[in-house]
Parts: C-alpha cells; sequence; structure tokens
C-alpha cells in the first residue's frame, strides 16, 4: 500500500453527528453524576469507573466514527472488527462504569422525580426489565442477534441500506449490553443465581462465535456476494479477507470470553477475602445500596461564573452594549436614507430583519431577554432623563399593556403593508420614530414608562422572556428581611433602582424585567443572581408578582401573548407562495373599491379580534364540560388568561422556525451589506461588494427538520402547559381532560397550520435573487 | 428501580450506536474501462428524487491499487431530456472514505437518467456510462411524517405516564404507604403539586415591606 493510500485511508474519519452528540451527552451526564454520588459514596465510584464508561463511550465512538466504519463496505474484516468492538469491547467497559445510577443523578431532579418515577415504579415495566436483564434471555438474545445478522441475506441488507446498518449496530451492541450484564454484574444490580453459572454461560458464547468464525474461515467461496462483487482494495481477495476476518473473530473473540472465564473461576477458587475484594468490583447491592443524599441541588447562577458574572455586573457593561448598538442604528440609519434603495443591499433591510429578529429570538430561548439588555433607544431616553425634567407619573388607567399590543398589531400589520423589509428609508424612518418616541415620554414621565407600558419591542421580549431559561432572583430571602434599605427598588447614592418597579423579594419570572442589572448592582447585599430555572416554569407559576399581580386577573397580558403567538403565525403565512399570490389577487380585486393597506388593517384587526374571540369560547367550552355535575373553582378570565399564556411556547417556536429560515438562507448577505454601505458612504476602505447567490447554510430537508422540530418541541411544551393547568383546576382527571380537549384541538389546528406553512416555498426575504 | 436503571441504561447507550454511514453507499457499477477499474457507489439506494450522494473509486486495472490523483467528472441526465444535463466534478472532500471521490446530484425529478463518467489521469482517460432509474422522491414526505408522528408518540408515552402515576396514587390511598421504591428511599421522585410551585415562602411574612407601587 503506497503511502499516499495509506494517508487516504486513516483520514477516512466521518463524524455522525447525531452519534458524536449522543455519546457527548451520555459522557457530560454520566461525569456529572458521578461527580456528585462520589460526594456521599467515594468508595463504591473510584476514577477507574468514570475512566471505563468513557473508554467504552470512546471506543463506541471509534466503531461509527472511524476508518473501520468507512471501509466496512469494501473489506469485511474492517466490518468484524467493527462488529467485535461493539459486542465486546463496548459493553463490558460501560458496564464497569456501573453507569444506571450516575446516569440518572446527572439528570435534573425534577426529570428523574416527575418524568422518570412512575415508570420506574410500573410494576410491569420492572418484570420486563428483569427479564430481559436475566442470564436466560441475554444469552439468547445475544447469540440469536449474532448469527441472524451473519446470515448472507441479513448482511446484504445492512450493506444495501444505511437504516439496516444502524439497526444492526443497535442490536449487537443492545444484546451485547444485556449479555455482559450478569457477567458484569453492575453496581446497583444483583446477582441472579450461582456465578458458577457464568462458567457455562461464557463458554457457550464462545463456541458459537468459534462454529461462526470457522465457518467464515474454512469456507471456499465467498458468503457475502457484495465483497465479491466489489473492488477490491489493498491486494487482498474477497476470500482472503473473509478467512482474516474468520480468524479474527475467533481469535480475538475467543480472548474476550475466555479470559473472563478464567478470572471468574479464580476468583470463586479462591480464598472468601479475595472473594469480597473482587466483589467491590462488580459490586453487590446486599452490602452497597444507592443512597441518594436529600440535599437540595445547586441551582446555576450566572452571575457567579467567572467571566460572565464580572462582564454582566460591569458598571459600564450594558453602557457598552448599548452604545455598540446605538452607533449600529445610527449607521443603519444612515444606510437607510442615503445607501442602496433595495432592501436586501442595504444594511437596514440586512440587519434588522435577517439577523436582529432571529438573534433575539434565539437569545430569548438559550439565555434571556438580551435585547432589551443593550437596547440603543436607551441611551437618549437616559439623556431626557437628565434633562431633570421627569416629574410625571404615567397616569394609573394607562398602566397595561394595552396601548403597546395595539402599537404591536400596528407594526406586524405595517411591516407587510408597507413591505418595510424591503424598503430602507422607511425601516430609517421606523427608528427615528422609535428613538423620538422613547426621547419624548421618559423626559416628561418618571421610571421607564417607555419601556414598561408602550414599546411594542419590549413587550414582545417581556413575553418571550416567559420561557427564558434564565432568570433573576434574590438568592436569600431571609437576607432580604433583614434588610433595612431595599435599594435594589429604592436605588442609593451610586445606582438607581429598578426603573420598572419590580421589587427583587417579590419579583417572579421575567415579565417587565429588561435586564438592566440595576438591581444588582445597587443590593448592597450582594443577594441576588441569574439563576438557571426550567423553560416553562414562568407560565406555570401564578404568584403574585411584584408590579404586575397574578397572571391570572391580568387580561391584557394574556391578550399580548396572543398578539406575539398570532403574529408568529401571520407573519410566516403571509410570505409563503400559496397565501400571498391568495392575497395579492384579492388586493387585485378589491383595490378599486378600497386602498390595499386600509383594507389590510380591518382585515389584521377583524382577523384579530375573531381568534380571540374563538379562543374565548374554546377555553370557556372546555371549562363549561369540564364543570358538567360539578363545581369546579377556576373563574372564566383565569381559564382564559392562563391558557393563553399557554400558546406561547408554540408561538414562539413558530417565530424561531421562520426567523431562523431567513437567517439561514441570508446567513451571507451581511458582508456584501457592509461593503455596499461603506461605498455609498464613500468611505473606500473597504472594497467593493461581491453580490452573489450563497448556498444555505443547511440543506433543505435538514432546514425543514430544524423547522419542524421546533415546532414539535413548542407544541408539546404548551399541551404540557395546558394539562398542568387543567389538572391543577379539575377535581378529577377526567374532568381535566373535559377541560383541555376544546383548548387542545384548537392547538393542534395551530399546529397543523405551522406545518403547513413551512412546508410552503417561502419568500428569501433579505437575499440577493439575481447576481 | 434496579431493573429499571439497568434498562435505562441499556437503552441510552443503545439509541447512541446508531449512526450514520459515511461511506459510499450502495454499488451502482463496476467495470474495467481504459487502464482503470471504476466503481461507482450511490447513496440513498434506491435513488430518489432530490439530492443523492455519488462516489467514485479509481483504480489501476492490472495492479488493483487506488489511484487517489484521478480527475472525475460525472454528467447526469433525464434520459428523455438530454439537455437537462448538470455535470460534476467529485473531489475527496466531499468524501468521507477518503479512497472515493464524491460529488452531491440533484435528480430534479423520477425516471430514466443516464450518467456519463470522465476520468482522466495524465494522459490517460477512458468514459463510462451507465443508467439507473431515479423513484419518485419520499424522503422529504419521510421526514414530514416521522416529525409529525413524533409528537404523538411522546403525547402516547406521556399519557402512559400519568395513568401510572393515578394508578399509584390510588394504590397509596389504598394501603396507607408508597409503593414506589424510589419513594420509600428518598423523597426523590416525590412529585411536586402545582400548589408548591406556586409557592412564594417569604412575601407575606410580617415585616416584610409591601409593595410600593
Ligand atoms: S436590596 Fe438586596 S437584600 Fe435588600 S431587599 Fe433588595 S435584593 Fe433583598
Ligand atoms: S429587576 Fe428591574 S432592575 Fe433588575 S434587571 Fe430587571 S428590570 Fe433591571
Amino acid at each position: 500500500m503506497s503511502d499516499e493510500v495509506s494517508q487516504a485511508v486513516w483520514s477516512s474519519w466521518a463524524f455522525p453527528f447525531w452519534a458524536t452528540s449522543g455519546l457527548l451527552a451520555a459522557a457530560l451526564l454520566y461525569l456529572r453524576g458521578w461527580r456528585r454520588i462520589r460526594r456521599s459514596r467515594p468508595e463504591l465510584f473510584p476514577p477507574w469507573r468514570a475512566w471505563c464508561f468513557l473508554g467504552g463511550l470512546f471506543a463506541l465512538w471509534i466503531a461509527v466514527a472511524s476508518p473501520l466504519d468507512t471501509l466496512d463496505g469494501l473489506l469485511l474484516t474492517a466490518h468484524m472488527t467493527q462488529h467485535l468492538i461493539l459486542m465486546s469491547v463496548v459493553p463490558p467497559l460501560l458496564l464497569l462504569g456501573a453507569p444506571a445510577v450516575p446516569l440518572l443523578r446527572g439528570l435534573p431532579r425534577s426529570a428523574v422525580r416527575d418524568g422518570l418515577g412512575p415508570f420506574f415504579s410500573a410494576p410491569v415495566l420492572h418484570r420486563a426489565a428483569r427479564l430481559v436483564t436475566g442470564p436466560a434471555f441475554a444469552w439468547l438474545a445475544m447469540n440469536i442477534a449474532y448469527l441472524a445478522w451473519h446470515v448472507p441475506r441479513a448482511y446484504e441488507l445492512a450493506l444495501r441500506s444505511p437504516g439496516w446498518h444502524e439497526v444492526e449496530h443497535a442490536c449487537f451492541l443492545g444484546t451485547s449490553l444485556l449479555f455482559w450484564f450478569p457477567v458484569i454484574q453492575p453496581w446497583p444490580s444483583v446477582g441472579r443465581g450461582s456465578r458458577w453459572a457464568l462458567l457455562p454461560y461464557l463458554i457457550g458464547a464462545d463456541l458459537v462465535n468459534t462454529g461462526l468464525a470457522a465457518f467464515l474461515t474454512f469456507s471456499g467461496r465467498v458468503i457475502y456476494p457484495s465483497y465479491a462483487a466489489g473492488p477490491r482494495v489493498f491486494g487482498i481477495t474477497a476470500l482472503g479477507d473473509q478467512a482474516a476476518a474468520g480468524a479474527l473473530m475467533w481469535v480475538i473473540g475467543s480472548i474476550f470470553y475466555l479470559v473472563p472465564v478464567a478470572a471468574i473461576a479464580i476468583h470463586l477458587l479462591s480464598p472468601q477475602s479475595n472473594r469480597l475484594a473482587l466483589r467491590s468490583i462488580t459490586g453487590s447491592a446486599k452490602i452497597l445500596r444507592p443512597k441518594i443524599p436529600s440535599r437540595p441541588a445547586k441551582r446555576l447562577d450566572l452571575l457567579r461564573v467567572p467571566l460572565i458574572g464580572r462582564l454582566l455586573r460591569a458598571r459600564y457593561g450594558r453602557m457598552a452594549l448599548q452604545s455598540i448598538a446605538f452607533v449600529t442604528a445610527v449607521l443603519v440609519i444612515a444606510d437607510g436614507f442615503m445607501g442602496h434603495p433595495m432592501g436586501a443591499m442595504n444594511l437596514a433591510g440586512v440587519l434588522p430583519w435577517t439577523y436582529v429578529r432571529a438573534f433575539g429570538v434565539i437569545a430569548l430561548l438559550v439565555l434571556g431577554n438580551i435585547f432589551c439588555m443593550s437596547c440603543p433607544f436607551m441611551l437618549p431616553r437616559e439623556l431626557g432623563h437628565r434633562l431633570g425634567l421627569a416629574r410625571l407619573k404615567w397616569p394609573r388607567w394607562l398602566r397595561s399593556k394595552w396601548i403597546a399590543i395595539a402599537l404591536m398589531i400596528l407594526f406586524f400589520w405595517s411591516y407587510e403593508a408597507f413591505a418595510i423589509w424591503d424598503h430602507p428609508g422607511r425601516t430609517a424612518w421606523l427608528l427615528i420614530a422609535y428613538f423620538a418616541a422613547a426621547f419624548v415620554v421618559d423626559t416628561f414621565f418618571r421610571g421607564a414608562s417607555f419601556c414598561k407600558y408602550l414599546c411594542p419591542l419590549g413587550q414582545f421580549n417581556f413575553a418571550g422572556s416567559l420561557l427564558s431559561p434564565f432568570t433573576l432572583e434574590v438568592r436569600s430571602q431571609a437576607a432580604c428581611e433583614r434588610c433595612t434599605t431595599h435599594d435594589c427598588i429604592q436605588g442609593n447614592q451610586q445606582q438607581r433602582g429598578c426603573e420598572l418597579q419590580l421589587y427583587m423579594p417579590q419579583k417572579a419570572g421575567n415579565m417587565d424585567c429588561t435586564l438592566c442589572m440595576d438591581c444588582v448592582k445597587a443590593c448592597p447585599h450582594d443577594n441576588i443572581g441569574l439563576f438557571a430555572i426550567p423553560p416553562v416554569r414562568d407560565v406555570l407559576r401564578d404568584p403574585v408578582r411584584s408590579s404586575i399581580g397574578r397572571f391570572s386577573s391580568r387580561i391584557d397580558i394574556a391578550v399580548l401573548v396572543l398578539a406575539v403567538v398570532l403574529g408568529a403565525f401571520a407573519n410566516a403565512a403571509l410570505m409563503v407562495g400559496p397565501v400571498a399570490a391568495r392575497l395579492s389577487a384579492l388586493g387585485d380585486s378589491l383595490e378599486k373599491a378600497v386602498p390595499l393597506p386600509l383594507l389590510s388593517l380591518v382585515a389584521v384587526l377583524v382577523f384579530s379580534t375573531a381568534v380571540v374571540a374563538v379562543l374565548l369560547a374554546v377555553a370557556l367550552a372546555g371549562l363549561w364540560l369540564s364543570r358538567c355535575g360539578e363545581r369546579a373553582n377556576p373563574s372564566r378570565r383565569e381559564v382564559f388568561c392562563r391558557f393563553s399564556q399557554a400558546l406561547l411556547p408554540l408561538g414562539l417556536a413558530m417565530w424561531a422556525a421562520h426567523l431562523l429560515f431567513h437567517l439561514i438562507t441570508g446567513w451571507a448577505a451581511l458582508g456584501p451589506a457592509i461593503h455596499q454601505a461603506s461605498a455609498d458612504f464613500g468611505w473606500h476602505f473597504l472594497a467593493l461588494p461581491q453580490w452573489k447567490m450563497e448556498l444555505p447554510l443547511l440543506s433543505a430537508n435538514n432546514m425543514l427538520s430544524v423547522q419542524l422540530l421546533l415546532l414539535d418541541v413548542g407544541l408539546l411544551l404548551t399541551l404540557y402547559l395546558g394539562w398542568r393547568l387543567a389538572q391543577h383546576w379539575a377535581v378529577r382527571s377526567s374532568r381535566a381532560v373535559l377541560l383541555l380537549l376544546p383548548w387542545a384541538t384548537s392547538v393542534a389546528v395551530a399546529y397543523a397550520a405551522g406545518v403547513w406553512i413551512v412546508l410552503q416555498p417561502m419568500q428569501m426575504r433579505g437575499v440577493m435573487m439575481n447576481p | 428501580m434496579k431493573p429499571f436503571c439497568r434498562l435505562a441504561a441499556v437503552l441510552v447507550l443503545g439509541v447512541s450506536a446508531t449512526a450514520a454511514r459515511g461511506d459510499g453507499g450502495t454499488m451502482l457499477l463496476h467495470q474495467d474501462a481504459g487502464p482503470f477499474t471504476i466503481t461507482l457507489f450511490a447513496a440513498p439506494q434506491p435513488l430518489q428524487a432530490g439530492a443523492a450522494d455519488l462516489s467514485v473509486m479509481v483504480q489501476d486495472r492490472n495492479s488493483g491499487e487506488v489511484l487517489l490523483d484521478s480527475v472525475i467528472d460525472l454528467s447526469v441526465a433525464p434520459e428523455a431530456e438530454r439537455a437537462l444535463q448538470q455535470t460534476v466534478r467529485l473531489s475527496r472532500g466531499q468524501a468521507s472514505n477518503r479512497l472515493l471521490q464524491a460529488a452531491t446530484v440533484h435528480f430534479s425529478r423520477a425516471g430514466k437518467w443516464r450518467l456519463v463518467l470522465l476520468v482522466r489521469r495524465g494522459n490517460d482517460a477512458a468514459s463510462l456510462s451507465t443508467e439507473c432509474t431515479v423513484e419518485p422522491g419520499s424522503s422529504r414526505a419521510v421526514l414530514v411524517w416521522f416529525y409529525v408522528l413524533l409528537p404523538a408518540g411522546i403525547i402516547l408515552l406521556f399519557v402512559v405516564h400519568q395513568g401510572l402515576k393515578l394508578r399509584q396514587k390510588k394504590q397509596e390511598g389504598i394501603s396507607g404507604t408508597p409503593r414506589s421504591v424510589l419513594r420509600t428511599e428518598n423523597s426523590w421522585c416525590k412529585p411536586a403539586p402545582l400548589s408548591k410551585m406556586n409557592c412564594h415562602p417569604d412575601r407575606s411574612e410580617p415585616g416584610f415591606p409591601a409593595t410600593r407601587h
């Protein structure tokens, strides 16, 4: 074999995405659980266990990602080596890591308690688990799978079809894990029967292996036709390759069976003390019972993470972010007025609508309300504040979300009616209007009236942040009890308090929080943390929230969430081919009578009202059904408000699916747009833009998978929230089902609409189509 | 719990084993041409309308040695409309098996297609053609069905989960003692009632300042 060819072989690695991610996740989960158990049971989980488990995962990865996998279609020897690793190396190593408890302890406690707990306690599943891990079943399963997959028809099927090949591997690994289970008896399992029985158990398996290996080695013909028909590499004939593969199975396979036979025999024949020593390797449930400490789990506090915490708390950290955003906004406005008139070739068309929107939604889902944290409109309003004219209080009767909701609907409508995304000048005017409104309102009114009651963008982010995985909370309520100054809300000489009127000890969730960190900097006791929370917790709970009250009594917040959800579907639907074509035809036929923008405004208002009415009817229908013959306690307002909020995951999933499409198809637009802008400004330090159509970051099928997966997660979370709410209200589960049914049906319809939308051809906004 | 720990571990590890194949796929053609032996692989098999990975191995006809430096062009066209021919240059970078050269080809429709391979190396050149049948694309439909049925499967599992929970509650109500092994050991799997999640323990304690707005 020439150097070049051997180099090619060694560089033939595949990186199977799902397998690699799954193995990495398993490794992290195990290590997390292993560290936790070691705190209470260091003698049970010495480092070698972790090394064994990680070694097993690594061997598994080698089997599926190394040249062994890429060459298995050409060389039977490579294929057999791969199977040998899957069946004889990976399972014992994994089981020596005693993975069951560490993997479970690595999961969030509530996931194990509420999610897996009921399954763990189900007798039928106990019986099934007992059956499959029993020696008889395990021996038969492994040997039958081993022989069956070596039957030429089955083997050829696996060679032909990647899907069946994966099934074959999963069969080998799964049954081998079962096979090695009685041999290793990983903690906390209990041995069944005498360990003497393991000797015929292993020797029997070796005999099966020897029989098959001998058949392959001494057969005078090629058993698997694919290897005979395919190209021969490295100068080995198909028959020679087959004999080598058989010999490999025979020798190495036998070592894997016979070494444990010898070890077990020595162990059984040795004095009692040695036996106990060996027992500490395999473990015995009688001596070692699992002990799970009831200490509350430590929560992740981002403000205590070294670098991130310092950045978030830095005195001028937020201002630095805002200044960057402000300068960017000024450039966008300037380019909007002076730059290229086409949206796809102008910063004002590309930056806000392709990038900022998509990253804003991603940030909401993975971190929190980062947009408000770095909001550029804050700087002029700070200036307004400093003029010292802010003496007025925001009128009490306007302290709700209604104006902001109206502005949000107006924005959704004008975005489409005036094609703002395609007219840089209009985008620039919109930004100027925003700056002016923030400046005027906060010059005359105290606090953050603009953010709290007017800003539609802020309300979108507040609603979206109800699903964010981080929230600001006090670290110790006891410290707050002792606190006499309450600087988090009152402020002090150096730092103002919360302008959004959120009093930390009573703040619950992210609603109205701009993540400005003023409270964090003001608190003299360093008592505020940015904690990780389960993403649906905010919607599930209904405490009295500081400056907000209970969600169940805030119809305006419910309608705000509905506007966000409806906006997601309407905004995406208006961009897909069939809807756009229909609307344009309708517009053509009606425009003679009524101007199109007016017509569409009326349509938006009628549509929104109709959807709110339908949802109200649906929620009430469920309530009526569940109340038949029984008194139930929730009010209609509560049911409507909280069911509406439970739609948020589906709505955000639709936003994410839609905006990610634009980001992934238009990802390459920013570079040329910056070059174009610099040319338009007359700055010639950048070269003229190279406008060309770039391939999307993901292929069409992968893009669709991501979109559908997002919708699936949104649907499931929405239904889960609905079910928890119905369970909370209803006296019995049957009533909860009745209460949920009409609402769940409307959720299913919305999901179907979402799937239909992502399957349609969508306008590629912000992308140059004809270079 | 113990049998379940075992089963859970087996399942987690079993699922991790499913990996995509990274080699050339199924053999479509293996033939001598000029000084070369050329093998064409295709994935998926059978070929379907949409994107497909085609990869080629070129070997020396006499020695069987793999030739890595050959230049390979592949032209594909529907039999019915040869004018729609597309030609791609294969490269080793696109193949996970670096003994092959590969490219992604888009079959725009189902039906009979003609594939022409042109292999050049130094002064040697050889051409090979074959016909293949492309079936109507089902990968998108399969994908959509998979993702639509996925939540249905999870909902079904959730229904079973809730049923088991209910049964346990009932049994515990009758016997007065919890059945769950986990529960007897600790409070690990005790479900938190929604009312507990709602609690905000200190907000109503005396001496705590009322919200001032
Ligand atoms: S200033 Fe700090 S300690 Fe005092 S009430 Fe606010 S969060 Fe609690
Ligand atoms: S609670 Fe108030 S001060 Fe603290 S980050 Fe949120 S908005 Fe800012």
